[in-house]
């Protein structure tokens, strides 16, 4: 019987029971393993496990849901998430130093591909496991907040949510979001299970396949080894690695509709066309302005590597692009900064909020020539409506404004240009390695503390669309002023009761 | 006979007035009493003030004995009701007025099947057709098919370019070798229309009418002096129904379409719908908005709103601003000699199309009927009757008035323009030109 209702707690409660279950398997994988960190993980797991069932069973989900308390319980959830997370790496002695450990949480949970672990293939095989699967979960977490929590805001982009969303809906889990999540998630369990596939056919062990296609469909970009996909020097295994990552950066509502047999709205094919047309297109800009290997296989296949990586904000890498030119670097700045579709669970600004912004753009550009005209925002032909551009221009502001920020940040705390800004878009997109001191294989360690805390924020504000993170730093800006409201008003509530 | 018209609205009250002075007994049923009131004042018609759709106003109407109904009010679902109604009495032909899409469109067959409706019709949409048409002959002021299609009828002001100017009908017919391939049908000049002779003299300004057929139109139009060029810039001034009609085909052609629509909230509305359509908000009647949209660089600018008045001078400030072709929609039909004479191109009214259509089933035995806007004439098609004083005689010695002509013949499909030699045999499709009032032409192929 629920002892009272809490929305934060009750989400909170569910997380604590994905993570602690997450933890029980990695303890299971890694008896199949090596066996050393067995009981440690499925101690932690049960432990947290039980709390969250308890808190889910004391706390229940209230019916209606304000906007600011739905933000809140996402933000709380992720921030509990990070924290088993962290307690995870800290008792198996994985990482000792609790900011390492704090890092690899959040890059693990926002599905960026940055991490603190040195010498991955000595790592235990149930931390690896336990890494991957955070960043699984993460990608989950990251979908179902765009599912549930930002319809109401309006801000997941023109139907991000799937066909025929209820508008103004107010219920955090309605039944309508809980069939879309299950409908989702079975999905995204079928894409891991055809990742893994892929790669098994690729010719990777079963550990190894399973992992990552844990941090592939999840565009997390964690590897098992310190050279990512290079280090199987398999062409077959890339090639399924560019194959993983297409499918990791594609809407989910748009697979959903396709496999149902239904009408795939023209919005979103218009998206799915310039998403595999930029992948295409950068593959050949690519391959013409880079080279790699030995002949022009490995230069089209490494670019078409880490085109499909930018743009889904996988963050595998086969080629260290720190070593282009500038050129090709920027252009892949630029698919990382666009990122993957809408409704995907890659992260980036995404592609049909740019798509839709262009048009924006060139109709702002209409009306200043022809102050008469009348046109409205279109993608693919179907009409954006007004209340919806206006929140993506907000939005765009948003994103802008945060990556700006965090270039400051991270210049402040020694980076260079280069590595600060390609660092800022880079985490800001739930991407990862970047240019500059964070190209890709780089040892974080050696990196400077504030470095780190600026990137986790990034990382962590990306994952979740942003809106999560600017609704709880503007709580606790508003904190003191609302505590102080409260001592002041006090004595007059009394005097009124009286 | 007895016709009940639901709806006294522009286009019931025309039907309505058509039909009583071809001497049907009309009944007009509309809501809106003060409408009814003013409609009652000009027609010769019987007036009954409710909704079409009950049964108790139709049969105040006389439902029990009439014999068509035609439901031309705004409503779709009055109309549909009210042919319902009527076929449940026992009416043997509906009329029926459609405008959603949805209900016109393959996944409402079911629905009209239900209703009876015989003929279902929708006057903006014919609108919106007969304006395409006249696009596709550019400067010609009237275009209209006849037998499904197979001979055209063109109307057009003679200028000093057409190489007709100046020469009899015998001399063009000589010169241009055009014998069974047009023929001049009607000549309107200084507000008087005839059927002209072989010695009859063309002149600039004359308005003629050529009946062709549908291959040879190329050759009328350059006889005619018309450019062949379809339009590649159209304004549309005024955004209803049959703009929003009209823009769609236009712009999927091709062309460069630009709307102007007064209404804020309908000019966005239009933006959403019409994909690829410049849509500008703003008063057409303002010569400034005209001016901003460079209204004299388009090739044609097509007057579409509810106003004759507001039709009429934008089309006349876009012709001296330079554009090549004006178009008005025109309700009042005594204003069209007018315009011509001002120097609109052409100018036509969206209610005479919907009312042809209803005609056709009020006149037994024809197989069609076109009326033109202006002058007297009319073009008339027949179905030679078995044993008919038409079946194998030749035209010449047919004894027709002088008031009317045969203009082609259609065998099996295949038109032929008619000359005084033709022989025409039973199962021939006639097209007449006449006069109105052509008494006794009917009588020849029945």
């Amino acid at each position: 019987m629920p002892l009272r209702t809490s929305a934060t707690g009750n989400v909170v409660g569910a997380a604590l029971v994905v993570g602690g279950g997450g933890l029980v398997l990695s303890g299971l994988v890694d008896l199949a393993e090596d066996g050393a960190d067995t009981e440690i993980l499925a101690v932690t797991g049960l432990v947290v496990l039980a709390v969250g069932a308890a808190l889910r069973r004391w706390l229940a989900m209230p019916t209606r849901v304000p906007p600011r308390v739905a933000l809140r319980s996402v933000m709380v959830a992720a921030l509990a998430l990070v924290a088993v997370s962290t307690i995870a790496y800290l008792v198996t002695g994985a990482l000792t130093d609790p900011l390492d450990a704090l890092f690899e949480s959040t890059a693990g949970l926002s599905t960026t591909a940055l991490t603190t672990l040195e010498d991955l293939e000595s790592v235990d095989k149930g931390v690896l496991f336990w890494r991957a699967l955070s960043q699984w979960l993460g990608g989950y977490f990251a979908l179902a907040t765009i599912v549930a929590v930002l319809p109401f805001l309006g801000v997941g982009g023109p139907q991000a949510r799937g066909a025929a969303a209820p508008v103004g809906a107010r219920h955090l889990f309605s039944p309508h979001v809980r069939h879309l999540l299950r409908s989702y998630f079975a999905l995204y369990v079928g894409l891991t299970v055809v990742g893994a596939a892929l790669f098994l056919a690729g010719g990777m062990g079963p550990f190894d396949a399973a992992t990552y296609s844990l941090t592939t469909i999840s565009t997390g970009g964690f590897a098992n080894h310190d050279r990512s996909f290079a280090h199987f020097e398999s062409d077959a295994i890339e090639w399924m690695g560019v194959a993983g990552m297409l499918l990791g950066g594609i809407s989910l509502p748009l697979a959903w509709q396709a496999l149902r047999g239904r009408r795939v709205s023209p919005l979103r094919s218009t998206e799915l066309r310039a998403y595999l047309g930029l992948v295409a297109g950068a593959t050949v800009v690519l391959s013409l302005t880079t080279e790699h290997g030995s002949g022009i296989h490995d230069t089209v296949r490494s670019s078409a590597f880490s085109a499909a990586s930018a743009i889904s904000t996988t963050g595998h890498w086969v080629t260290d692009w720190g070593l282009w030119d500038p050129g090709p670097q920027l252009l892949l700045l630029v698919l990382v900064g666009i990122g993957a579709m809408s409704g995907a669970v890659g992260g980036g600004f995404r592609i049909v909020r740019a798509l839709a912004l262009m048009s924006y753009i060139w109709r702002e550009l209409v009306r200043q020539l022809v102050p008469r005209s009348v046109r409205v925002v279109r993608v693919g032909g179907v009409t954006v409506d007004e209340g919806t551009t206006d929140r993506m221009i907000g939005y765009q502001v948003l994103f802008i404004g945060t990556a700006t920020a965090g270039f400051f940040g991270l210049a402040l705390f020694g980076a260079d240009l280069i590595t600060a800004l390609s660092g800022a878009i880079s985490a800001l997109s739930t991407f990862g390695p970047a240019l500059g001191d964070l190209s890709p294989g780089t040892q974080l360690a050696s990196v400077d503390h504030g470095i780190l805390l600026v990137l986790m924020a990034l990382m962590a504000s990306g994952r979740v669309e942003l809106y999560p993170v600017l609704n709880a730093v503007v709580s606790v800006l508003h904190l003191p002023r609302r505590l102080a409201e409260r001592r002041a008003t006090r004595p007059t509530g009394a005097g009124r009761q009286r | 006979m007895h016709v009940i018209v639901v709806g006294a609205g522009e286009v019931g009250s025309y039907v309505a007035d058509r039909l009583s002075r071809e001497g049907v007994d009309v009944a007009l049923v509309e809501q809106d009493a003060a409408r009814l009131r003013s409609v009652a004042d000009e027609l010769d018609v019987m007036t009954v003030q409710g909704s079409g759709s009950h049964p108790a106003t139709l049969e105040l109407a006389g439902l029990d004995r009439a014999d068509l109904v035609v439901a031309v009010t705004s409503s779709d679902e009055v109309n549909m009701v009210a042919s319902l109604v009527a076929k449940q009495h026992g009416v043997e032909r509906t009329v029926v007025r459609v405008e959603a899409p949805e209900l016109r469109g393959t996944g409402a067959d079911d629905v009209r099947e239900a209703i009876g409706a015989d003929l279902v019709i929708d006057p903006d949409e014919e609108a919106a057709r007969d304006i395409t048409e006249l696009l596709e002959f550019p400067g010609a002021s009237e275009v209209e098919y006849l037998a499904g299609g197979e001979v055209v009828v063109l109307g057009a002001t003679l200028t000093a370019a057409s190489p007709v100017v100046g020469r009899t009908l015998v001399q063009v017919a000589q010169e241009h070798d055009i014998a069974g391939d047009l023929l001049v049908a009607t000549v309107a000049r200084d507000d008087e229309t005839t059927i002209p002779k072989g010695g009859f003299g063309l002149e600039v300004g004359d308005q003629v009418r050529v009946l062709c057929r549908r291959q040879g139109r190329r050759q009328v139009m350059d006889l005619l002096g018309l450019a062949r060029r379809l339009p590649r810039r159209v304004m549309l001034l005024g955004g209803g129904r049959t703009a929003e009609l009209l823009a769609r085909p236009l712009a999927k052609r091709g062309a460069d379409v630009t709307l102007i629509e007064r209404d804020p909230a309908r000019a966005r509305q239009l933006a959403e719908t019409l994909h690829r359509v410049t849509v500008l908000e703003g008063d057409f009647t303002d010569a400034e908005v005209l001016l901003d949209a460079e209204v004299g660089s388009y090739d044609v600018v097509i007057a579409l709103a509810g106003e004759d008045h507001a039709n009429s001078l934008a089309c006349l400030f876009a012709k001296t601003q330079g554009a090549t072709e004006t178009i008005a929609i025109i309700h009042r039909l005594e204003l069209l000699p007018l315009l011509r004479q001002a120097g609109i191109d052409a100018s036509l009214s969206p209610r005479t199309a919907t009312a042809n259509g209803v005609l056709r089933f009020v006149r037994g035995g024809i197989a069609g009927v076109t009326t033109f806007l202006e002058g007297a004439a009319e073009v008339l098609e027949y179905e030679v009757a078995p044993g008919c004083t038409a079946d194998g005689g030749v035209i010449a010695q047919l004894g027709l008035p002088d008031d009317a002509l045969i203009g082609a013949v259609v065998r099996d499909g295949e038109a032929e323009i008619a000359g005084g030699s033709t022989r025409l045999q039973a199962g021939d499709l006639v097209i007449v030109v006449a006069m109105s009032g052509h008494s006794g032409v009917s009588s020849v192929f029945r």
